[in-house]
């Protein structure tokens, strides 16, 4: 499932990004911390649903639903 | 040791300040240093390097703070030019000697990952701690000994807003010359193994177990809400610019009896002639007008710098972004704009940290339009001539709800512009956005002071030189040349010979369709100066043609009469001023910076251009607006 699929409160692992995702800025987002097994939580959705923000590494982070939609996860059991 | 080698000893150190964005590096340049450069709690708020000197043991430290960066490879303008200094083939004159690394205590992996990548560099580094208070206050023990241990380089902590620690820090950079090189990871060190490794190092150095910060969380679930974050930024805005118009208003009267008495003062003093004119009329009368607005000026600042260091700016983008995204923006750009509300010109040097090329021009270009510190005088002064005060809704008054569509209209404007300019003419793809929100913090209300009674420094500089310059350069325009029966001319007629007199009729039918006279010309061309020589301007004219003694220009502008007997300015033609002053790029300041944040006058010629269509085009629909509901 996607980084944009997660309902507000919702926790998972991260899981990988899409071959579509921009090289030069994929590396950007594994800067800040998005990396495969980095635990993600959807803290909450701004009006009209976008953007969301997460809590990635203790922070909160928002992204955009369409690059959201571009990132792998694992629900957390 | 070679003599050649000798003058390289004496050379002055370089240590640079590296840190994520937000971490806290200008707060700890600041309190180091003893300089004042900008801080707030948000990312990208430096975007030029700042340097500092620092007294070690009777030799000088050159300190550079630099842009935050999340890692060497910089991907916007304000990143590459921290990095492009920390590279080994650094462009910058001269390569730091040794690093300052900033970690943000409350976002420790992050910062920690930075570390690892820093240490490719191979200089002698040390490590400052910041907002350490949050750790404790959140149920985590960091062991700053350990810590070290597990770097390899010296660790201080600090609580750079409240001052603690900075004594520590000072003595750790007195001993620079024996900081460490840590030792690099493998090459390169992929983001994962960065990751990892600050893992290992917090494993060894960190206790307890980090709560999520349920303050921010709760007072989040408010101010983020769907339905009550948009009401509440409504809300909080609303409140703003009524507060401008309630809590100025004592000590402007305050300030506009001073500079009456010194009218008064000067015209008793000085001989009859042309200096007493100038003096009085042109100087006092002139620059006074734009001085009582100073309080209006300092409760501006004083609002929105608090707001920015409580950290509600990167939310307000947060809200805004669906907005900014159907004009084709980001939220960073919001942030940019947001600046904007002090001045176009520091807001424009902030979309340094807007990744994408189109966005950024986009946003330069629409900039402008947001309602800069200026044009506060001049809405002042006529929404209080022509707004009747009274209550709307709760503490709002119309004064406030009036100023405060000044100011929606001016946003709208922008996003509309800058939808068209990224549709048509700026065509790119949306580069990703991501911003951070950092904590709430509670807001250091001396620094906060500090930076308010700085703006108002740098205003009453501007009344000073700028207006002062022009304000004179008005006055002689409007009393020279003298017509040759002079004497026997009313004031008016004289003012009509004028040069300015002549070039106000010149333009009436230009701007006959905004229901401006020669009168209202002269002030618009004062005004491309600086904004606020409109009311320096407005005040002139009116004084000549107004024999009201000292009654406020806000009430000679309600009642005052022409020789003709006609209102000097009908609620239409204020309307239309208003309207103007929105749109039009009245400013050789911000016309500078955009030359120079583009490389040349292309783009400042196209934005004057535009926006002065735009005001045009705006007053004359005001006009008739305001024709229409019988205001004129």
């Amino acid at each position: 499932m996607s980084l944009e699929e997660l309902r507000e409160g919702e926790r998972a692992f991260f899981v990988g990004y899409d071959p579509n995702f921009s090289a030069r800025w994929r590396r950007r987002f594994e800067d800040l911390g998005l990396l495969p097994d980095t635990p993600v939580a959807c803290e909450r959705r701004a009006p009209w649903g976008d953007p969301i923000s997460f809590r990635v590494r203790g922070t909160l982070l928002c992204l955009r639903r369409d690059e959201a939609r571009l990132m792998r996860v694992r629900r957390a059991p | 040791m070679t003599p050649a080698a000798a003058p390289e000893l004496e050379k002055t150190a370089t240590i640079a300040l590296v840190g994520a964005p937000n971490s806290g590096k200008t707060t700890l340049f600041n309190g180091i240093t003893g300089l004042r450069q900008k801080v707030a709690n948000y990312p990208g708020v430096t975007v030029e390097k700042k340097e500092g000197w620092l007294n070690s043991g009777g030799r000088l430290l050159r300190l550079l703070d630099l842009p935050g960066i999340y890692s060497l490879e910089a991907q916007t303008p304000e990143e590459l030019v921290a990095c492009s200094i920390l590279s080994p083939g650094s462009s910058y004159e001269r390569r730091p000697d040794a690093l300052l690394v900033v970690l943000d205590g409350s976002a420790l992996e992050r910062s920690l990952a930075l570390f690892a990548s820093l240490t490719a560099l191979g200089l002698p580094m040390a490590c400052v701690l910041t907002m350490s208070d949050e750790i404790k206050a959140r149920g985590g023990r960091l062991d700053e000994g350990a810590l070290a241990e597990a770097l390899g380089v010296p660790v201080a902590a600090v609580v750079g807003h409240r001052g603690i620690g900075l004594e520590g820090v000072l003595r750790m950079v007195d001993g620079w010359k024996r900081w460490p090189v840590a030792a690099a990871l493998e090459q390169p060190p992929s983001a994962e193994r960065r990751y990892g490794w600050a893992i290992g190092v917090l494993a060894r150095s960190f206790g307890g177990r980090m709560s999520e910060d349920s303050l921010t969380r709760r007072i989040d679930r408010w101010v983020l809400h769907p339905l009550a974050g948009p009401a509440l930024f409504l809300l909080v805005m609303g409140l703003f610019f009524q507060s401008i118009f309630s809590w100025a208003q004592p000590l402007m009267e305050a300030l506009s009896s001073a500079v009456d008495a010194a009218g008064v003062m000067a015209a008793a003093l000085l001989p009859a002639g042309i200096w007493r004119g100038a003096v009085v009329d042109g100087l006092i009368r002139g620059v006074g007008s734009v001085v009582v607005f100073l309080p209006q000026i300092m409760i501006l600042f004083f609002l929105l710098f608090l707001l920015e260091d409580v950290g509600y700016m990167p939310r307000a983008a947060f809200l805004m972004d669906r907005i900014m995204g159907w004009a084709g923006l980001q939220g960073r750009c919001f942030v940019a704009l947001l600046s904007s509300y002090a001045c176009a010109v520091p807001g424009i040097m902030a979309t340094r940290s807007i990744p994408s090329p189109q966005d950024r021009l986009a946003t330069i270009l629409v900039a402008p339009f947001m309602t800069c510190s200026a044009r506060l005088p001049v809405y002042a002064l006529l929404i209080g001539a022509f707004v009747p005060d009274r209550p709307v809704l709760g503490p709002m008054r119309s004064q406030g709800v009036a100023l405060l569509s000044l100011y929606l209209i001016g946003s709208a404007s922008a996003f509309a512009a800058a939808w068209l300019l990224r549709s048509k003419l700026l065509i790119g793809d949306a580069t990703p956005f991501y911003i951070e929100l950092p904590p709430y913090r509670f807001p250091s209300l001396k620094s906060v002071s500090l930076a308010m009674l700085d703006r108002a420094k740098l205003f009453l500089r501007r009344a000073g030189t700028m207006i002062l310059a022009a304000s004179l350069g008005v006055w002689f325009l409007l009393h020279f040349p003298r017509p040759p029966q002079m004497d026997s001319l009313s004031p008016d007629a004289r003012m009509q010979h004028s040069l300015a007199g002549r070039i106000g009729k010149a333009l009436e039918p230009v701007f006959a369709p905004l229901g401006f006279d020669w009168r209202i010309n002269v002030t618009v061309l004062g005004s491309l100066v600086a904004r606020e020589m409109a009311v320096s301007t407005l005040a002139q004219i009116y004084a000549v043609e107004v024999e009201q003694g000292d009654a406020p220009l806000r009430r000679v502008l309600r009642e005052g009469r022409g020789p003709d007997g006609r209102a000097l300015m009908t609620p239409a033609t204020a309307l239309a001023l208003l309207a103007f002053f929105i749109y039009a790029l009245q400013c050789t300041s911000t016309l500078a910076v955009i030359r120079r944040e583009t490389n040349g006058w292309r783009w400042p010629a196209f934005a004057f251009a535009y926006m002065l269509a735009c005001a045009w085009i705006a007053g004359s629909i005001a006009y008739r607006v305001g024709a229409a509901m019988g205001w004129s």
